[in-house]
């Protein structure tokens, strides 16, 4: 029988309290009447009988009640389409704004590759020798022995990150990302063509002869709009005929999150591509290792084995004698496997900190709306009393009753859900286009998928209950008689008021602190943008081509260069020409350690130091320019010289530095005729001619770096790709045309990229900060608007609670201007109390933000009070209405309605 | 819920439902009783357990298709732990509309060649 009754208890409660006594007794004569007639047998199928039956009724009662309350809440719904429109939409801006934040915390980190099996990849890499370029630290031959010998593996590859190439097709050029695989690449991550074939192990062997290439379907898209014919076709890539052989699916862009390259090519070719920045030479250590482990293999046992095999291969391939310690040193190497399931990235180190943040900015956006629906309960569970003190009088549980009131809330947080991932859906491509732009692009894949829909769903069932629940507990636990009498314009509710009164204090605290984060990063952002950068600004087009795309060697590099210079110098309107490889708050730069002759290096002067983009060399930045780079941009020279046309590969090496490298190496010296190098031997082989004047490098945000120029006809063959800077007359956009044919008129293989402004160029470097002062401007805004509409809520409310005291009030003699002062003077102070919780919330919050402000303290006052005044005029605004409404009041229509 | 003064908004009704609206057009019955006379009159071809019966009897009660018998009988014959059930007048007139429409359903069915029951067959 206790068996018997455990099983009542799933019933549910309503149901229980109606029948469970009864239905225990039916069960005792059945019990007592099976054993008369059947013993144990029919003892045995009367219990099996009845749990299948009992499993029936829980599932049938539960789903009636649910069906029943449903309906119900429906039915109340339909009656306040004005509330439910206000609910919606609250809640739909709230879970709109966090499903978007997810769908980007979604590509970082949540989804899982397009390939098969995932959880079977691993990222190879040999532990120790740290390196700035992707690095397995692992040799071909080490790769080889391992891929032949381990028993643990299924499959084995290596490749490239993604580099830019130049491909001519339909005799236009233009520079696209390709990436470097092993043949056995696509086997490993067990993913097949869309459209023709893979690359496979054969292609391996191809070293020159007929070389292919396989195109994601975004670029099939793109290029040759979806043509099928594209299979078998020839390109040229970087002045070599490829075949392109195949066509990825769609969605599959390569294991490297955050790159999206067009092109798949083999390894074979890499003879091909003059990639420069891989390491890529045979003997070096290959780029990237990924592998897939048998099935039901842990990393650790892989590990184990993979280390076993690397020290094998050590030791056979260092055979010559060796010092012991050295030789120890080799052997201790050890295998390291990392999970490669959701793709592999510096990426997640790198956007925690903005996305967590903007993570938590929407989450107060979403408490705020959820205030706001609350005190809207809150103010319907006033007027909604007599209905329920009739459920609670017919005999219905408050448990009952508090589910039919939840269930409204469920319904209208759903409501809200779907509104939200309606509004996120909508916003997904602004924020792939938000990602995509910058001076460093990251190619993100957010869309809506099941992830974005559970997590929608999981926020809208949270929401139902924070801001379902104390309204359901309130209207359901007052005593019935209040509750009967209570109705609206009589007066009571103060519990419900008190509730409210909690509410807007709190929605008014998220807001000033919400609004105060959006106002330091929107002073982060005009304080970077009036930066001095050292440079010239205006007036200067920036142009980039890469002659070695198109099969240039570095011979003939100079020549090609003077020849660009010479035909852009020519055009109409321009006033000066250079060219320089790379700085100019580019967001990238290339460093190289120095060794000032006759001075012995500081301690960890060439160390790799975790930079903002990962490790970095503590070494100076240099570029490669040309004699009219400082006069185009401005940048004046202190001491000494600039460079003439003059410094060329004849000419003996010179160098100019700018000034915190002069102060760095030099203290107060004057370091003009001091030599330098870059190694201790060859510490004497650069003369300092000159001293320019400090610009900013990589980023407005960063200090000025150690940084040298160098006359680019010196130095030719170390580089790929250049920018050239033109400086016109006047307001010159549509000089690119120009530019453009200037540049084909010399090669017209030549791939012209990044062509933009100076101006526009900083203020893409400023494009994160631009972007999280947007958004949580938006979002603080939002958290404003959402607070007011709150706050007029429930002092309409009050004033429609209190009408009969405000009549008597008036019958007394009180004015219109005291009716208006008593409803806005409640109203500022529940504002003003938000206001002191909201500064000691914002100063709190922004604690965390140190490292994102540039040029603002975290506790800013003006900000502050900026923000304080703005919260207490808009807040003002939302109690004049219900005030003036209240001092409208006629004393003896509101008394004879008392 | 149906409207109360339309039997026909009920049909058809569900086999277990009416043989529980039969076993109470005989007279006023507790939970077992009822379980018992369907065992019975359908000799054991419905045998209905205590979820389903109240799931029903629930139902019924909230359609106003029975009600709660105000008499008990005598204290020797009665066990405090049960209610007794009675058939309305609303829910008579459903039972006697589920029945004629059964009748119809087998008359019409019986005119059908093919489906003539053999003579002297029951």
């Amino acid at each position: 029988m206790r068996l018997f009754r455990w099983l009542l208890r799933l019933l549910p409660t309503d149901f229980r309290s109606d029948f469970a006594t009864e239905m225990e007794e039916v069960f005792d004569e059945q019990r007592t009447d099976a054993r008369r007639r059947g013993g144990r047998t029919a003892l045995v199928r009367l219990w099996a009988r009845t749990l299948l039956d009992i499993g029936r009724a829980v599932r049938r009662e539960h789903l009636d009640d649910l069906r029943r309350d449903a309906s119900y809440a429906l039915r109340m719904m339909r009656r306040s389409p004005g509330f439910v429109v206000t609910a919606v939409l609250s809640l739909g801006l709230g879970i709109g704004a966090n499903s978007a934040v997810f769908s980007l915390i979604d590509a970082v980190w949540l989804r899982t590759l397009p390939v098969g099996s995932p959880e079977e990849l691993v990222l190879v890499r040999r532990s120790g020798g740290q390196t700035i370029k992707p690095n397995s630290n692992i040799t071909r031959p080490q790769y080889d022995h391992l891929r032949d010998n381990s028993a643990l593996l299924q499959d084995i590859c290596f490749f490239s990150n993604s580099v830019p190439v130049s491909v001519t097709v339909h005799g236009v050029s233009e520079r696209v990302e390709a990436q470097q695989v092993s043949g056995t690449f696509f086997e490993t991550l067990a993913v097949g063509a869309w459209l023709g074939r893979t690359l496979t192990r054969d292609d391996d062997l191809v070293t020159g002869a007929s070389p292919v290439a396989v195109i994601s379907e975004a670029y099939w898209r793109r290029r040759f709009a979806r043509d099928p014919a594209v299979v078998g076709r020839a390109v040229v890539i970087n002045a070599t005929t490829f075949t392109i052989v195949g066509v990825m699916p769609p969605g599959f862009s390569g294991v490297i999150l955050g790159a999206r390259p067009d092109l798949f090519v083999p390894w074979a070719t890499r003879g091909a591509m003059p990639f420069g920045r891989e390491g890529n030479s045979g003997d070096g250590p290959l780029p990237s290792i990924l592998a897939r482990l048998q099935s039901g293999v842990s990393t650790q046992r892989a590990a184990a084995e993979l280390t076993n095999l690397l020290q094998r291969a050590v030791a056979t391939e260092n055979t010559s004698p060796v010092a012991p310690e050295q030789r120890a040193r080799l052997m201790d190497r050890r295998v390291e496997l990392s999970s490669a399931s959701h793709g592999i990235t510096r990426l997640r180190s790198e956007l925690s900190t903005p996305l967590g943040m903007l993570m938590a900015v929407v989450a107060l956006v979403l408490l705020v709306a959820c205030g706001n629906v609350a005190g809207l309960l809150l103010a319907r569970a006033s007027a909604r009393a007599p209905e329920l003190a009739l459920r609670l009088a017919q005999g219905a549980t408050r448990q009952r009753v508090v589910r039919q009131l939840l269930t409204e809330s469920l319904f209208l947080a759903l409501a809200g859900g779907l509104f939200g991932v309606c509004l996120a859906s909508w916003s997904l491509t602004f924020l792939e286009a938000l990602t995509a732009s910058g001076n460093r692009p990251l190619q993100l894949d957010v869309r809506l998928d099941a992830h974005l829909i559970m997590f929608a769903g999981a926020v809208s069932v949270a929401s139902a209950l924070l801001f379902g629940l104390v309204p359901a507990l309130q209207a359901s636990s007052s005593d019935l008689t209040a509750l009967m009498k209570r109705h609206p314009g009589r007066g009571g509710g103060t519990g419900l008021l008190r509730w409210g009164n909690t509410l807007v204090v709190a929605q008014v605290a998220l807001s000033m602190t919400l609004l105060v984060v959006a106002g330091l990063f929107l002073r982060t952002f005009q304080e970077l943008g009036r930066v001095d950068t050292g440079f010239a600004r205006d007036r200067i087009v920036l142009v980039s081509t890469d002659p070695r795309l198109v099969g240039y060697d570095r011979e003939r590099i100079p020549a090609i260069y003077e020849e660009l210079l010479r035909r852009l110098r020519q055009l109409p309107g321009i006033a000066s020409v250079s060219l320089g490889r790379q700085g100019l708050v580019s967001g990238g730069g290339t460093s190289g350690s120095v060794y000032i002759e006759g001075r012995a290096p500081l301690q960890g002067e060439h160390d790799l130091v975790n930079g903002s983009k990962g490790l970095e060399l503590n070494a100076p930045v240099f570029s490669e320019v040309s004699a009219d780079y400082f006069k185009t941009l401005e940048i004046p020279i202190l001491r000494g010289r600039g460079f003439q046309p003059t410094d060329d590969a004849r000419a003996p090496r010179v160098a100019v530095v700018n000034e915190t490298f002069a102060r760095y190496y030099f203290g107060d010296q004057n370091p003009i005729g001091h030599r330098f190098g870059g190694s201790v031997e060859g510490s004497n082989t650069i003369e300092i001619v000159g001293v320019a004047r400090d610009i900013k490098y990589h980023s407005m945000r960063e200090p000025v770096p150690r940084a040298y120029y160098r006359p680019y006809l010196q130095d030719p063959g170390a580089w790929r790709e250049t920018t050239f800077q033109i400086r016109t007359a006047a307001e010159a956009t549509e000089l690119v045309a120009s530019v453009r044919r200037a540049i084909a008129s010399v090669d017209p293989r030549l791939p012209v990229y990044n062509v933009t402004s100076l101006s526009d160029q900083i203020e893409a470097s400023l494009h994160q900060e631009q972007t999280t002062a947007t958004l949580t401007s938006l979002f603080g805004i939002l958290a404003l608007v959402l607070a007011s509409v709150g706050l007029y809520g429930l002092l309409s409310y009050a004033v429609s609670q209190r009408t009969g005291e405000i009549g008597v009030r008036m019958a007394l003699g009180a004015a219109a201007a005291d009716v208006l002062r008593l409803v806005i003077g409640r109203g500022m102070w529940l504002v003003a109390l938000g206001i002191s919780a909201g500064v000691l919330l914002a100063l709190l919050a922004t604690r965390l933000l140190v490292s994102q402000l540039y040029g603002v303290t975290p506790t800013d006052p003006a900000t502050f009070m900026i923000v304080a005044l703005i919260l207490l005029s808009v807040a003002l605004t939302a109690c004049v209405l219900p005030a003036r409404r209240a001092a409208r009041i006629d004393p003896v229509r509101a008394l004879r309605a008392e | 819920m149906a409207h109360k003064q339309d039997p026909e908004a009920f049909l058809p009704l569900t086999p277990a439902l009416f043989h529980v609206l039969v076993a109470l057009a005989a007279g006023d019955k507790h939970g077992y009783a009822i379980l018992r006379d369907v065992e019975q009159r359908t000799e054991g071809r419905v045998l209905l357990s205590t979820g389903t019966l109240y799931g029903i009897i629930k139902r019924l009660l909230a359609d106003d298709l029975i009600a709660e018998a105000r008499t008990r009988p005598a204290a020797s014959m009665d066990d405090q732990r049960r209610r007794y059930y009675r058939l309305t007048a609303f829910g008579r007139d459903v039972a006697l509309a589920e029945t004629a429409r059964l009748e119809q359903a087998s008359a019409m069915a019986r005119a059908t060649r093919g489906l003539r029951l053999a003579r002297g067959k029951a």
